[in-house]
């Protein structure tokens, strides 16, 4: 019993040794790596000599998106459409209606993206 | 002038055998100091000055480029150092510069990176330390204004649309000032952009006003760069400027020595084969600039034939000038990418644009 204390202690004690340590290291050798000891002058993006003149924080067109509609729209569609499947015949007209109230709210994403020409073959 | 702390002596060793991080802000004339430190192994030409140790000024540097060749000076990471080559520091108002000979440059560079190692040397900065705007916001840190997006950060205002977009998804215009110094533009170039997303949507390209009468200028008292140089000194700086780093060092070592026309045509041969050059521009950046249309192969592939005309001892006609609105009209629309690769490709045309003085207004 006395054994066991022992040994939590000690893993207690190792690892409290282990963190503040880590912190200390972190803390002396933030120095040569802290962005604020560097000039302001040496902090800006570099665009060939002039300073940006908008903050860099903006909003910017995720080109991915109409593809993650594309996959939202179809395949994980399908997804849910094969376990339905199974359970098809048992639940009759109630998982008709459920499919179909899905599919109509899936169709919307595909109707937005028709029109965003997402869909088009370039 | 601040002195750091000495590297210990075997990685003094090491790191002094490795290439030096060059960055090189090139002005008129600066050419063919590009070229040289590009094909020496014993450097390395980087795209920033934040993976540079040293800055070296390459050519004439007009007045008015001054401010952005001292911001530029002050990104370069420290321990640092600047080298002027031909001319004193003074001329270009960085008075610490280490003026080098154009024929002792890379020893005099190689010279200057065992002083920075042996903590001898560190340039001070030039312009101020701090931001002389303070943070605008209205948080208890300085954050914020109105919801997410407001404040004027660091007296910058955020990159907003002035109205919004439909289904209110509007994209904010970032307005960028590109260059003069950025690498792989034409030298002393200063291009506007106005980007929503990566589109160019607004874009505005002009030169630094010259401030000496072209002629005058050029390093050790040289004259203009030949056709050669000017036109493989650009071939290298589109390679470089597309990744293709290797070749780009084979291209300046070629513009380096003398040229021969079957050096040209082993080089086109190069650029030709599938994934060469041509497979990174063909098709990219059309323009119809003054009845020649053609896209960015078309163009280096003109560089060829104007080189190799040259090294075959032919009369080669000097390079036309460009009009700088209408480039701007045919860079709307591109993606940023193409719009620089597309100026990287008219660097001999826009370099002799540059290089004339500035009309009085």
């Amino acid at each position: 019993m006395a054994q066991s204390m022992l040994g939590a202690f000690l893993a207690v004690a190792t690892a409290t040794v282990v963190a503040a340590t880590a912190v200390a290291g972190v803390a002396l050798w933030r120095r040569p790596v802290d962005p604020t000891a560097v000039a302001w002058s040496a902090t800006l993006p570099w665009l060939g000599g002039h300073e940006p003149e908008t903050h860099a924080w903006n909003r910017f067109h995720a080109r991915y998106y109409p593809m993650t509609l594309v996959l939202l729209a179809f395949e994980m569609e399908m997804m849910f459409m094969y376990p339905w499947a199974v359970v098809f015949a048992e639940l009759g007209t109630k998982a008709l209606v459920e499919m179909a109230v899905f599919l109509a709210l899936l169709s919307l994403g595909v109707v937005y993206l028709w029109r965003e020409g997402g869909l088009a073959w370039q | 002038m601040a002195v750091t702390r000495p590297v210990p002596g075997r990685l003094a060793r090491w790191a002094g055998a490795a290439p030096v991080p060059v960055h090189v802000a090139v002005g008129h004339g600066g050419d063919p100091v590009l070229a040289q430190l590009r094909a020496d192994r014993r450097v390395e030409v980087v795209a920033t000055p934040r993976h540079a140790t040293v800055l070296v000024v390459a050519g004439h540097v007009p007045e008015a480029a001054r401010t952005a060749l001292h911001a530029t000076h002050d990104q370069v990471r420290a321990p640092r150092a600047t080298v002027v080559v031909g001319v004193e520091g003074t001329m270009v108002g960085i008075p610490h510069a280490v003026s080098v000979p154009r024929t002792g440059l890379v020893d005099g560079l190689v010279a200057v990176q065992h002083d920075l190692l042996a903590g001898d040397r560190d340039d001070p900065s030039i312009g101020p330390d701090d931001n002389p705007v303070a943070w605008q916001g209205v948080g208890p840190h300085g954050q914020g204004g109105e919801g997410m997006m407001g404040g004027v950060p660091w007296g910058r205002p955020m990159a907003m649309p002035p109205v919004e977009g439909r289904d209110g998804l509007a994209l904010d215009r970032l307005a960028l000032r590109l260059g003069p110094f950025l690498a792989g533009l034409p030298p002393l170039l200063v291009v506007d952009v106005g980007l929503q997303g990566d589109v160019v949507e607004e874009v505005a390209v002009e030169p630094v006003p010259a401030d000496e009468p072209p002629g005058s200028m050029g390093t050790d008292g040289e004259d203009r760069p030949s056709v050669v140089i000017t036109e493989l000194v650009a071939l290298a700086e589109l390679l470089a400027l597309v990744g293709l780093a290797g070749m780009a060092v084979r291209v300046a070592r070629l513009a380096t020595g003398p040229v021969t026309p079957g050096d040209v045509a082993g080089l086109r041969r190069r650029l030709d084969r599938p994934l060469g050059l041509r497979t990174a521009t063909d098709g990219v950046g059309r323009l119809d600039l003054s009845g020649r249309a053609g896209d960015i192969t078309a163009r280096w592939r003109a560089w060829l034939d104007r080189a190799a005309a040259a090294a075959a001892g032919d009369r080669v006609p000097p390079t036309g000038t460009l009009d700088l609105d209408a480039l701007a009209h045919e860079l709307l629309g591109m993606e940023l990418g193409a719009a620089l690769l597309s100026l990287a490709s008219l660097r001999p045309q826009l370099a002799a644009a540059t290089a004339l003085p500035a009309v009085a207004a």
